[in-house]
């Protein structure tokens, strides 16, 4: 392969390679912390009910 | 500022020490002063110099994320080491496969967005940037 057709694939795939991991990163990262940010406060009002429960 | 890119508790000029980020930053120079040469397995070839242009970028990034404490440039530097590696790796492949240069490139991507992504998924990345 010629090193100008060679370099026009390789950029071809390097941008394409990039644009998978940045929509991996940028999709599935806020995600992650949106769940885990969920369950935190699921667990803290989890907490807080069982003490009322125990007051009464 | 801490993610978990960082060494826990080592501070280096009172900022936070990524390891990976600062090895690739040498291998960032190296690559901006072979492929600037021309001396490279790169050769003469444009994409010898958008390697240059692109670890340049990244090498900048990479210690102006550090020195500015900017998570987001550190981020954006790491994101540019991976890209610079994999064009170099696919262009090798596509010339002197099979190449050990090439092997080396792959696998020093995915160290650099290995660590990208360390520090982007990183679950307690916004408690501390807000």
């Amino acid at each position: 392969m010629t090193d100008q057709l060679a370099s026009a694939v390789s950029t071809l795939i390097t941008a394409i390679a990039t644009a998978v991991l940045m929509a991996a990163a940028y999709y599935w990262g806020p995600r992650e912390r949106q769940k885990r940010s969920s369950r935190r406060s699921d667990e803290h009002r989890g907490g807080r009910e069982r003490e009322a429960e125990e007051e009464d | 500022m801490m993610s978990q890119g960082d060494l826990f508790n080592v501070r280096f000029f009172g900022r936070p020490f990524k390891p990976v980020a600062f090895g690739l930053c040498l291998a960032m120079i190296v690559l901006v002063v072979v492929n600037l040469e021309n001396s490279g397995r790169l050769g003469s070839s444009w994409t010898g110099d958008a390697v240059a242009i692109l670890a340049g970028s990244s090498f900048i990034a990479m210690m102006a994320g550090w020195w500015t404490r900017s998570q987001l440039l550190a981020e954006v530097g790491l994101l540019l080491a991976g890209v610079t590696y994999v064009l170099r790796g696919t262009f090798l492949a596509l010339t002197i496969f099979p190449d050990q240069s090439m092997w080396f490139s792959f696998s020093t991507a995915m160290i650099a967005w290995g660590a990208f992504l360390l520090e982007r998924l990183d679950p307690h990345r916004l408690d501390s940037e807000k």
